[in-house]
């Protein structure tokens, strides 16, 4: 019974040395760093992670023929597209669901048009897929990759990375 | 002919240059070309036998395993896993036709004794069309879920593995959640005769029937497939037919787990199984003296991790088995009953189409009568795409 008093006090105050975890629905969440600043704070969506994982190794695939290639692809993309979708639409709701005193208008705005930008950049690359330009679809993947890159090096805490 | 082989190699090889991708226009038609390179030096601690060149030297083929007899240690490099393919799309009727080629280096031509040995001949891998839900020609089995299949350097894969390509015709619907796929295939039964050697029966009248389910999230993929053949072979002196139903079911998958890293498996079983698993290590059936056929019971899997070291090195650590339930009366003791292998490499891609790797194998393989052999494989491969 004191062990395990002991460990609740070890635990409450670990937790208290790190950032909250609020989830807003599913799988995706919105982590709220006790920091001040406003790049700390991330949504962060563990699907939209997986996918873009799993088409990255694609790219390291060897069995596969280039026409099954292109389907996993267009599933992938066609999965990234809704859930880009759904991080755009949470973006919409973050006011709402998060004390919003650490969240500055500004990096709320910057990340909206940052999601809305990701969701196109997913589109276009939909397309690309679709008409089968190996040199745009590189392309598409590219800027979406740094259509990634830039939001978490805004709002992402180690800045970035896969 | 193998030097029709190479004009026919430099011919598509000269395409590829030439074409360099396609014709272009967005809403009509459009050629594509591609290939890899691939380069491999395997060093083997016990050739399969004094032939050198022998297939089962270069793709590992656990039915090969020296059991008996000196171990010769044989060095080889080669670049038959070279591969060349054409992709060509025609819209049509508001859908997208696509054909498709590609062809490898891997053919091999039979000895006397049955030994396969290596020639230059472009071996065909796959030639099939798709249009809509329809895929047709020559291409993977449906039976096989090729996303679980290891990243290796190893041609054949770990035993257990099911990769076979043929003829088919194969309907597939896609849900959201994943899809469902029903196919014919052609049907070849091998059977083993009382004497040991195997026996390729032509009086199939029934294609393989195969079913697939196939669930598919974010994180990775599940299938189910079952299969339903029917082994035919007319009774030599009578003439009569003897047929037997059988059938086999396989579960596979892969499945991120932590970061990049992912799990890879495949499980399956059936009497009806062993054309399709580890390149045929196992027949059919066998067939007594009688002429009467009796199926085999067959098991095999395998499983595979892949842990990323960094964003362009990574390792990938592979176990397999089959065995096979062999009908000890009508068989010889000198068949293969059950063959294991392991495996580990680490392949480094400083370039998205450029890998290189190396990778240790281990191969055992036990027959009917306990007897036993393995083999140590080391092998060092690189391969460019384009």
């Amino acid at each position: 019974m004191r062990c395990s008093l002991s460990i609740k006090i070890i635990l409450f105050i670990i937790s208290g040395l790190l950032p909250v975890n609020i989830s807003i629905a599913g799988e995706s969440s919105v982590l709220q760093s006790s920091e001040p600043r406003a790049v700390l704070r991330v949504i962060h969506s563990e699907r939209l992670r997986q996918i873009m994982q799993r088409l990255d190794s694609l790219a390291y695939e060897r069995e596969h023929t280039a026409l099954d290639l292109q389907y996993q692809r267009e599933r992938q993309v066609r999965r990234l597209i809704t859930a880009t979708r759904e991080l755009v639409e949470k973006s919409e709701q973050l006011p709402a669901l998060v004390d919003d005193t650490n969240i500055s208008p500004e990096d709320l705005t910057i990340f909206r048009a940052m999601a809305a930008q990701l969701y196109q950049k997913t589109r276009d690359l939909e397309q690309s897929l679709h008409r089968g330009h190996k040199v745009s679809v590189r392309e598409g993947y590219q800027n979406l990759r740094e259509t990634c890159n830039a939001c978490h090096r805004l709002f992402r805490q180690d800045g970035g990375g896969r | 002919m193998p030097y029709h082989g190479f004009r026919c190699l430099l011919f598509l090889l000269l395409l590829t240059g030439a074409c360099h991708t396609r014709a272009d226009h967005e809403s009509t038609a459009s050629l594509e070309f591609g290939g890899r390179v691939k380069l491999d030096a395997i060093y083997n601690d016990a050739a399969v036998n004094s032939e050198r060149r022998s297939k089962a030297d270069l793709a590992l083929s656990p039915a090969s395993i020296p059991v008996f007899g000196e171990r010769d240690a044989a060095f080889e490099v080669n670049l038959r896993e070279s591969r060349l393919w054409g992709a060509l799309k025609l819209p049509l009727f508001e859908q997208q036709l696509a054909a498709y080629a590609e062809i490898d280096l891997f053919d091999t031509r039979r000895d006397n004794q049955g030994r396969s040995r290596l020639t230059n001949v472009p071996r065909l891998r796959h030639a099939y069309a798709r249009y809509g839900n329809l895929t047709l020609g020559k291409t993977y089995t449906t039976f096989l879920n090729l996303s679980a299949f290891p990243e290796i350097n190893d041609a054949n894969g770990p035993a257990g593995v099911l990769i076979v390509r043929q003829p088919l015709i194969r309907y597939q619907h896609d849900f959201d959640w994943g899809n469902l796929q029903f196919s014919v295939e052609d049907p070849q039964s091998t059977l083993t005769r009382t004497d040991g050697k195997r026996f390729k029966p032509d009086d199939e009248s029934a294609p393989d029937l195969i079913a697939k389910v196939t669930y598919e999230s974010a994180p990775g993929n599940l299938s189910l497939a079952t299969m339903l053949r029917r082994i035919e072979t007319e009774r030599p002196g009578s003439g009569t037919d003897d047929d037997r139903w059988g059938g086999a079911i396989s579960l596979s998958g892969r499945w991120q787990t932590f970061g990049r890293d992912n799990i890879r498996f495949a499980v399956s079983y059936g009497n009806a199984l062993g054309r399709y698993l580890s390149y045929n290590v196992f027949n059919d059936g066998a067939i007594d003296a009688a002429g009467d056929t009796e199926l085999t019971g067959v098991s095999g899997g395998y499983l595979a991790y892949q842990h990323w070291w960094t964003a362009a090195l990574r390792s990938n650590v592979t176990a397999g088995f089959a065995h096979a339930d062999q009908p000890e009366n009508i068989i010889p003791a000198g068949t293969t009953q059950e063959i294991t292998t392991a495996s580990v490499n680490l392949l480094w891609s400083p370039m998205l189409n450029l890998t290189l790797g190396v990778e240790w194998i281990y191969g055992h393989r036990q027959l009917v009568n306990n007897h036993d052999g393995e083999l140590n494989r080391l092998q060092f491969s690189t391969v460019y795409t384009f």
